[in-house]
Parts: structure tokens; C-alpha cells; sequence
């Protein structure tokens, strides 16, 4: 097979947002990209879009540009990591009818895109960490029993964070908040904890995440978050923070010991089962694959 | 007659209609999502589209700048995007580089900045500009003032109205929309209704626009630095008695009182003009037909045409020169041979 060009038309580049803003851009294009020399097979290069440039294969990431896709003669892949399809505003179903693969971040996300385009093939690529772009793990030998829980994210998920208040009062925990709107307390529990807001920095994000001792990821069960990748845990794991998902989590990770042994144990399990290497991997396979066959494999 | 191959990409539809007759180029338009095509505007012209640029398949390229380019984020993610993109990308074909605008917006830079911002961004492209006073203004660019063909505009029987053919929005000191909005005023005073088209009117597309442009009277241009305003020419074509700002050249061709008037910026002094035009139907209809006249030898699309047809070949065969590329110099020498306007 001859060397590829591969073109991953981002939803940061689309959308013109500043490069580093779009957390999906960084996980599943960014992240991606640097890697791909060193992973894989050679299959050619890959790299951001750019408007005139000439590609074998488009990656559309989040992306849905019809117009464009129905005369672009090459292989297009439809990377999804959000429900999108649940906003009128997205084209989701012509943009996929234009593609000759589709990708999901979650199983949901690949389960519900293989109903919209049963007759092609749909993959399950899920987020994962390029350590390269990380800073060293966290140590937590020395620093004592668990004081303050971290909470990252998009403002839009206060309302997951709105829940696991209570457990962080009664746990006596302080609150440190990194997203790109401040975090209010409810009025009766102002004065019960301690609450830092850091606005979301694409310099600083990590250690800022790091200057706590534990991050809260609690998850709803209805309308997008079944969709959701554990894409913050993953992350939070690989800069040796531990994550509790609920209460009863929570307190299982209150002494330094605890801390200590779940990080270590998760340190091992995101380097063997997470590295992005794997992603590069299969995309590749699914990029080669196209040149064989457009039938669902 | 054997066409060139020109890549290019939707910015200025108006504009880029009569680009798209030109009998000896082939047009190859980039599909993308930043500046989008309508039929609403000139209909469907009929141009190639292309997913990407293919280099070693053209013989020139073509892309569009303006002032409002050198506003950070407009060049960053806006219109200047796309400008910048393809000025990146394209290096194998000379590129000229249609500047529809003039170093003015005031409300936003001074002129020296926007003119240092084009020059940096453009460097050897051909620039070609839309009127001799905006080639004065920037300190560079050939002007090719635009060319209509006379058979698309409408001269129908004339309401009794008084219109105005400028955007919405944007550079309102550029167009000087706070002296339309004066002889509005002024003209609202007399109990007349002066009609913005675009605000007061939306045409439902290019026929109905004609069709009103044609039935109108008298058209006010109030444009400030805009360089030759087609929509005045779209006027003059239709047969309206075109009340004008003396401003890019057009005194050139409109005589005060014969084929047009040409006006101060005095609000009053405007709508007084406007009013009486009105109300002197038959002066305002001949007044108009001289306009018309005027309009269909100097602005006529075989004019436009050939100076199009000069320009490319002579930035064709210059772009070759500096390249040392004597091969191609004299394959194109006798391709514009043979192959004459």
C-alpha cells in the first residue's frame, strides 16, 4: 500500500477555538498525532487539517461538513466522543451516510453510531493518555491523611459535582475546583468547607490537579453521561492521583496509605491498558482496513 | 478558445459573478466550511468545486483580502482564515489577490497599521484593488474597475421611491450608514420613506432584487471609502437616477446634473435633492437614462473583460520571469498568441 496522508479535521480547527482549548481535540487528535510515527506500522503521515491541503484519508473528529465530505474522493472516518445526534443542530446521520467508517469513544457512542450506519464499519477507539504529555505522578508519602478532593471539568457537569457536596462536608474535606467557570457552593454549606476555584489552564491543568490529594468524578446515569469515556479518571490516574466516583469510594481513599497503594495500582494498570500507542495502533488497522474493504468487519 | 486553469474559493459572490464569465479561465472552487456559497445572491454560475489544492494543476490561483483581514481574529479564524490557509499552501502558480476594500475602519485601526498588515500578508501576490483611488490608498495594486453585463439589469417602469443598496452591517463609517440614516430622517420629515434594500427590503433572491432595483427611482449611494460600489452601478444599469457621494472616481463619469448628481455630505441638502427627484418624475427619468447610458460603455463587462484578460497576462508571464522558468514563460507567451480577447 502506498504511504497515506491523513488529515484529523478537528473540532478545535473547525470551530476556530485556540489550539489547546477543546480537551476532545487534545485526547483524541493531539495526543494521537505525536504518537503516530512511533506506533504502528508506517502507514504515512498525519496531521491536523488545513484548508486546501490535499489528503488520502479526513478523520472528521466532532466534526460534520456534508458539503465538503460529499466531494472529497478519499477514505472519511467520523470520530465521535459526544452524543452530538441529541442536538437537532448536528448533521450527524448525513455526515456518517458520507463516511466510510465511523469511530466512538465509548461502547454506547460505537453501539448507537452502528444503528445509524449498520452496513459500514464502526470501531470502538476509547480515550487514552499519551504520557508524554504528562508531568511526573504526584507523591503522596509525606503528605498525611486526605484533605483536599479536586473536581475537573467542563462547566456543564456542575450539576455531577452538586451531588458529592454533602459526602465532602462530611468527610471534612476541602474543595478545589478546575473548570472554566467558578463553582458556587450552596448558601448552607459556605461556610461548612473550604472552596478554591482555579479557572481551567491548558499550561497548568495538571498541576493544579495535583495539588490535592484525591479527585471526585461522580457520574449520572441519565442522558449523555451514559455516553461519557472515563477519559478523567484516566487522566487523573496517570498523574498519580487516585479517583473516587462516589462516596464509598471516597472513603476508602482517606489515609496516605490508601492513597499510596490505589496509586501505585492504577499508575500500573493506565500504562499497560491506556497508552495511546494502543489508539494510533487502531486507527492505522482501520485506516488499512479501508483500503481492503468497505464491509462491516 | 483553450481555457486556464484557476483555482479559487467563494468570498464576494457579487463580486466573483462576473470573475466566473471570464471566456478563457476554467474556475476550480475549493469547497470548505468558512466562506459559503449561495444561489441566493447571482443564482447558480457554474464553477468547479474541489475538495483540496491540487498543486501542478493550475496555471493561477486567485484569493480575496479586504481590511477587515487585519482585525487578529478575524485573520486568525475568521475570513482572513482562509486567506491565509491557501496563501500557505498555494506556492507553485502566481496567486492575485483581489483587495475589495480600502484601508479604512476607523473604528477599529489606524489606515497605517491595515496597510502595513496588507503588505506583510500579500508581499508578491497581484493585487488588483476596485478603484484608482483605493490603489492610491493602499500604495499598491492595479485597479480593475468592475463590468457588468447591461442585458441582466432591469430598466422597468419607474415607482416613485427613492432606495439604498448597502449591507446590513459592518463598517458603518466605511459605508457612512449615519448619513443614510440622516437623509432618512430628513426624508421621513417629508413624510417619504427612503429604502434601505437589505434592512427595509430582503430581496427573496437575485431576481427580485433586480426587479425592485428596476422599478426604483432615484438611488442614494452614501459609501464613504467603499472603492466603486457595484450596487451603484447595478443602479445606474437599471435605469435610476443615482444620487451619489463624489467619493472613488465616480466623478469621473458622473456629470452633476446630466447623468446623475454627485453630493456633499449634507443630510438636508440630500433629502431636499432626493425630494424634489421624486417629485420631478420626467427629470429624474432622463436624468436616469443618461446614467444608463453612461453606465453601459464604461462599465460594461467586455471592458472588464480585457482589462481581466491584460492583467492575468501579464502577472502570468511576469510570475514566470522571476522564476526563471523560461519554458513555461514561452508556453504561456503563445498561449495569450493564440489565444487573444
Amino acid at each position: 500500500m502506498e504511504k497515506l496522508k491523513v488529515g484529523f479535521l478537528t473540532f478545535e480547527y473547525f470551530h476556530g477555538r485556540r489550539k489547546g482549548s477543546i480537551g476532545s481535540t487534545m485526547i483524541r487528535v493531539r495526543w494521537l498525532i505525536d504518537m503516530w510515527k512511533k506506533a504502528g506500522p508506517d502507514i504515512g503521515e498525519a496531521e491536523i487539517y488545513k484548508i486546501g491541503e490535499k489528503y488520502d484519508v479526513i478523520v472528521y473528529q466532532k466534526v460534520y461538513d456534508p458539503p465538503m465530505a460529499e466531494i472529497f474522493n478519499g477514505k472519511k472516518i467520523l470520530d465521535i466522543c459526544d452524543p452530538d445526534w441529541r442536538h437537532w443542530g448536528h448533521r450527524v446521520k448525513q455526515t456518517l451516510d458520507l463516511c466510510d467508517a465511523a469511530v466512538g469513544a465509548t461502547k454506547p457512542l460505537a453501539e448507537y453510531i452502528t444503528n445509524l450506519m449498520p452496513d459500514k464499519p464502526v470501531w470502538l477507539i476509547p480515550d487514552r493518555v499519551n504520557f508524554d504529555k504528562f508531568i511526573a505522578s504526584k507523591e503522596h508519602r509525606g503528605t498525611g491523611p486526605t484533605k483536599t478532593a479536586i473536581w475537573y471539568g467542563f462547566s456543564d457537569n456542575f450539576h455531577a459535582l452538586e451531588l458529592a457536596v454533602d459526602s465532602i462536608v462530611e468527610l471534612g474535606l476541602d474543595l478545589t475546583v478546575i473548570s472554566n467557570k467558578p463553582f458556587n457552593l450552596p448558601p448552607s454549606i459556605t461556610k461548612k468547607i473550604k472552596l478554591i476555584n482555579y479557572p481551567w489552564s491548558n499550561e497548568h491543568w495538571q498541576s493544579d490537579i495535583q495539588s490535592g490529594d484525591v479527585v471526585i468524578n461522580p457520574k449520572l446515569k441519565s442522558g449523555k453521561w451514559k455516553y461519557k469515556s472515563n477519559n478523567k479518571t484516566l487522566n487523573a490516574w496517570a498523574l498519580g492521583m487516585p479517583v473516587a466516583q462516589n462516596e464509598a469510594e471516597l472513603k476508602l481513599l482517606m489515609t496516605e496509605e490508601q492513597r499510596v497503594a490505589e496509586v501505585e495500582k492504577r499508575l500500573i494498570e493506565v500504562r499497560r491498558e491506556w497508552d495511546i500507542e494502543k489508539s494510533v495502533m487502531e486507527y492505522k488497522k482501520l485506516i488499512t482496513s479501508l483500503y481492503k474493504t468497505t464491509k462491516n468487519n | 478558445m483553450k481555457k486556464l486553469k484557476i483555482f479559487g474559493v467563494p468570498w464576494h459572490l457579487g463580486h466573483q459573478y462576473e470573475l466566473a464569465k471570464l471566456p478563457f479561465l476554467e474556475w476550480h472552487w475549493l469547497k470548505q466550511y468558512k466562506r459559503d456559497y449561495s444561489t441566493k445572491v447571482r443564482g447558480d454560475f457554474m464553477v468547479n468545486w474541489v475538495p483540496y489544492y491540487e498543486p501542478g494543476k493550475y496555471d493561477l490561483a486567485m484569493l480575496h483580502v479586504d481590511q477587515q483581514i487585519s482585525d487578529p481574529e478575524i485573520y486568525r479564524t475568521g475570513k482572513g482564515f482562509v486567506y491565509r490557509s491557501l496563501n500557505e499552501i498555494i506556492q507553485d502558480v502566481p496567486k492575485i489577490v483581489i483587495n475589495h476594500g480600502t484601508p479604512y475602519w476607523p473604528e477599529k485601526f489606524e489606515s497605517d497599521y491595515i496597510i502595513e498588515f496588507m503588505k506583510r500578508i500579500t508581499k508578491n501576490n497581484y493585487m488588483v484593488v476596485n478603484s484608482e483611488r483605493a490603489a492610491e490608498m493602499w500604495g499598491r495594486g492595479t485597479p480593475i474597475i468592475h463590468g457588468l453585463d447591461p442585458a441582466e439589469w432591469l430598466d422597468l417602469p419607474k415607482e416613485a421611491r427613492s432606495v439604498t443598496m448597502i449591507s446590513p452591517g459592518g463598517c458603518p463609517k466605511y459605508y457612512d450608514r449615519a448619513l443614510l440614516a440622516a437623509v432618512q430622517e430628513q426624508l421621513a420629515d417629508k413624510d417619504l420613506n427612503h429604502t434601505h434594500i437589505t434592512v427595509d427590503f430582503v430581496a427573496k433572491d437575485w431576481d427580485d432584487y433586480r426587479q425592485f432595483l428596476g422599478r426604483s427611482l432615484v438611488y442614494f449611494n452614501p459609501t464613504k471609502e467603499s472603492p466603486m460600489p457595484r450596487s451603484r452601478t447595478e443602479a445606474l444599469l437599471s435605469g435610476c437616477c443615482v444620487v451619489t457621494t463624489p467619493t472613488h472616481d465616480i466623478d469621473k463619469y458622473i456629470k452633476n446634473g446630466y447623468n446623475g448628481f454627485l453630493v456633499k455630505r449634507n443630510p438636508k441638502a440630500i433629502a431636499d435633492l432626493i425630494e424634489w427627484l421624486l417629485n420631478d418624475y420626467e427629470t429624474a427619468i432622463k436624468v436616469g437614462q443618461r446614467g444608463r447610458e453612461m453606465a453601459k460603455k464604461q462599465f460594461h463587462i467586455d471592458r472588464y473583460q480585457k482589462d481581466w484578460y491584460e492583467f492575468i497576462k501579464a502577472s502570468i508571464l511576469d510570475w514566470h520571469i522571476k522564476k526563471d522558468n523560461s519554458e513555461k514563460y514561452n508556453n504561456y507567451s503563445k498561449y495569450f498568441e493564440e489565444n487573444k480577447l
